[in-house]
């Protein structure tokens, strides 16, 4: 399910009160694995309309949908950023959600903060798993699907430690099964 | 992720089977979001499905009735029931049915993905042992054992007839005659031949390590048994137990493996757990077993234990034109493996091979092939690529030569050489002329008429 066409960019737009640089650093990562033109946007408002006051959780398809709606531009793809917890309807939380091969994804800095877990905050540890976490979303949006090398950014992550392990980089697999167009040389950087 | 796994997600909540179904597409498997009960018993039919996904309340037909329809349509595939409304009583109806789990809404992704993983792993596990299994059968009967003579036809006959009981099976025959390979013939022919076959050659084994190696033994046991070792008869369990050279049992060994047989269990070395042992026996020897019983050196009642059938094979000297479809076979086998070309054997290769006794049978033809192939030059194998030698002997008169027919042979070549000049011969023999010419008259040499 790859995209037939390259987008002229990919826009990082951030919802709600997302840590300091977030943007920033998810677009450079994204730009050491992918050839993309990377643009960040004025910030949107928290994604409100997607809550489930049952669940206090924010629907992820449903803020793709409004993505999709409030930037409707087919030659450029989305990444938004949010720090509100994002989970679908059979799941009890999802890290980020894209849709495969689409131009929209989303990923969520909520559950990724040390502070979630009771911890001390650590802005490095934040900034490297929103960066494999925005790597890995814009991945499904090129249409990668899950890999089995634990390295591989592309590794599915239901837990942070799985997140932690993998690295910014796309395995050999995974790069070869790339459109043509959006591959950078060399390798991304670790 | 790439495969060829098919999910069906059953549930009348959009929302619902199409996130699942998204989520599950970014593994790479290939999913199929279903509305409804019904709809799902309809395409259940028609179609192939690895997993499927179904929500346990849905207006009409609700989860428990797809998994009962869908474990009797396609009996053993595997079905995950979830749900937002658990109770004890529907996990219970849902398990008893036949689900393969029972999952409450929202799932854990962790969770959810590793039970799909493993339904996953289970699956290709059982797929491959499927096509192992099939590659077992296809293995054909006897292909590996070459011959059209009388005697090996009688043998394969028997094997034929013996490998789908239970009994056990005494080989006999010369060294080199090829007894493992009718094991083995035997084991894949029998209803066993998807469990493991083993073999242990008990002559090759020092008599302190036999009982070690059949039985196993437990950690601690003796000095240098560092780890718990299993033996051969738990190796083998459910599968065939070749014993090779049983003739070279120690009576203290022999006991042992009495025992084993009769009580159809055994105890490691150091352990004290009986461990049961269903294996099947097939022995083989190149003694003549009544003999070493005559002499007092083999068990009578062990004998009879391992002689329930007893298959002879020939040697390669009483099969006849056998010699050169095995010659041949080798010949294939070595040239592919090497690299080479041979097209075949020269017609004296083939008549030295139809009057040699081959005193080390298949063993002997298949080294002498292997050699030829090594140094052999052209496409044919020639005499001179043969151990035998270039001249042109009776290979079995050079190996049963005597010292002085080897003396007498070689003074003859030195003398043919020199001429039949008696000086420079026993110059070159190392030895004086009056010893020569006293080794002329012994052996009856005489200078050929066209070197007067």
């Amino acid at each position: 399910m790859q995209p037939q066409d390259p987008p002229s960019k990919l826009c990082i737009v951030s919802l709600g009160n997302t840590p300091n640089n977030a943007e920033k650093r998810a677009c450079s990562a994204v730009q050491s694995c992918f050839e993309l033109n990377c643009e960040i946007l004025s910030p949107e408002p928290t994604p409100d309309f997607a809550l489930d006051i049952s669940r206090d959780q924010y629907n992820s398809m449903e803020i793709l949908d409004w993505i999709e709606n409030r930037f409707p531009f087919p030659d450029k793809w989305i990444l938004g950023i949010t720090n509100v917890d994002l989970a679908i309807p059979i799941l009890t939380f999802v890290f980020g959600e894209a849709r495969l091969g689409g131009r929209s994804a989303v990923i969520s800095t909520f559950r990724l903060n040390e502070e979630f877990y009771g911890l001390t905050a650590d802005t490095l540890i934040l900034m490297s798993r929103i960066e494999k976490e925005a790597i890995h979303e814009v991945g499904h949006m090129m249409g990668l699907t899950h890999c089995l090398d634990r390295n591989c950014v592309m590794y599915p992550s239901s837990s942070l430690a799985q997140t932690d392990v993998k690295s910014t980089k796309l395995c050999p697999e995974c790069r070869s099964s790339l459109p043509p167009w959006c591959l950078t040389e060399p390798f991304g950087q670790d | 992720m790439k495969s060829a796994v098919r999910i069906m997600v059953v549930d009348d909540e959009k929302i619902v089977r199409e996130s699942l179904s998204v989520w599950l597409q970014k593994f790479g498997y290939e999913v199929v979001p279903v509305e409804g009960g019904q709809e799902a018993l309809e395409l259940l039919d028609s179609e192939e499905w690895s997993i499927l996904l179904v929500d346990l309340k849905m207006p009409r037909v609700d989860g428990i009735e797809v998994l009962r329809k869908a474990i009797e349509v396609k009996p053993g595939i595997p079905v995950i029931i979830f749900t937002a409304y658990a109770t004890v009583e529907t996990a219970v109806e849902a398990m008893k049915t036949g689900a393969c789990d029972y999952l409450i809404k929202p799932v854990d992704p962790d969770m959810l993905t590793l039970k799909v993983k493993k339904i996953v792993e289970n699956q290709n596990l059982a797929d491959e042992n499927v096509m192992l299994r099939k590659k077992i059968d296809t293995i054909c009967q006897f292909d590996e054992i070459i011959g059209n003579s009388k005697p090996i036809q009688k043998v394969l006959e028997t094997v034929s007839s013996v490998a789908a009981s239970d009994s056990a099976v005494l080989i006999t025959g010369e060294s080199g005659t090829g007894k493992e390979m009718i094991a083995q013939a035997i084991h894949r022919n029998s209803e066993r031949r998807y469990k493991p076959f083993v073999a242990i050659s008990i002559g090759a084994l020092p008599d302190t390590m036999v009982e070690s190696e059949l039985f196993g033994h437990e950690k601690g046991s003796f000095t240098g048994a560092s780890n718990t070792h299993m033996g051969r008869f738990e190796l083998a369990d459910g599968g065939t137990l070749f014993l090779d050279e049983v003739g070279e049992m120690s009576s203290k060994v022999q006991v042992d493996l009495l025992r084993v047989l009769e009580e159809k269990a055994c105890y490691r070395l150091g352990g004290n757990r009986k461990i049961k042992t269903d294996v099947r026996i097939v022995a083989a020897t190149n003694r003549v077993l009544k003999k070493s019983i005559e002499e007092g050196t083999f068990r009578e009642d062990l004998y009879y234990r391992l002689n329930v059938v007893e298959i002879h094979l020939p040697p390669l000297r009483e099969r006849g034109d056998d010699v050169l479809l095995l010659a041949e076979y080798f010949l294939k086998r070595f040239c592919m493996r090497m690299n080479k070309k041979k097209e075949g054997f020269s017609p004296e290769v083939k008549k030295i091979f139809l009057g040699y006794k081959w005193p080390g049978n298949i063993r002997e033809l298949e080294n002498a092939v292997e050699r030829a192939v090594v140094v052999g030059k052209g496409p044919l194998v020639q005499l001179q690529d043969m151990p035998f030698g270039s001249e042109q002997e009776d290979p079995e008169e050079k190996t049963a030569i005597s010292l002085k027919g080897i003396e007498k042979k070689h003074i003859l070549q030195v003398l043919n050489k020199t001429g039949w000049n008696v000086t420079r011969s026993a110059h070159l023999l190392e030895i004086d002329r009056a010893t020569l010419y006293n080794k002329i008259n012994n052996y009856g040499l005489s200078r050929p008429k066209n070197q007067h």
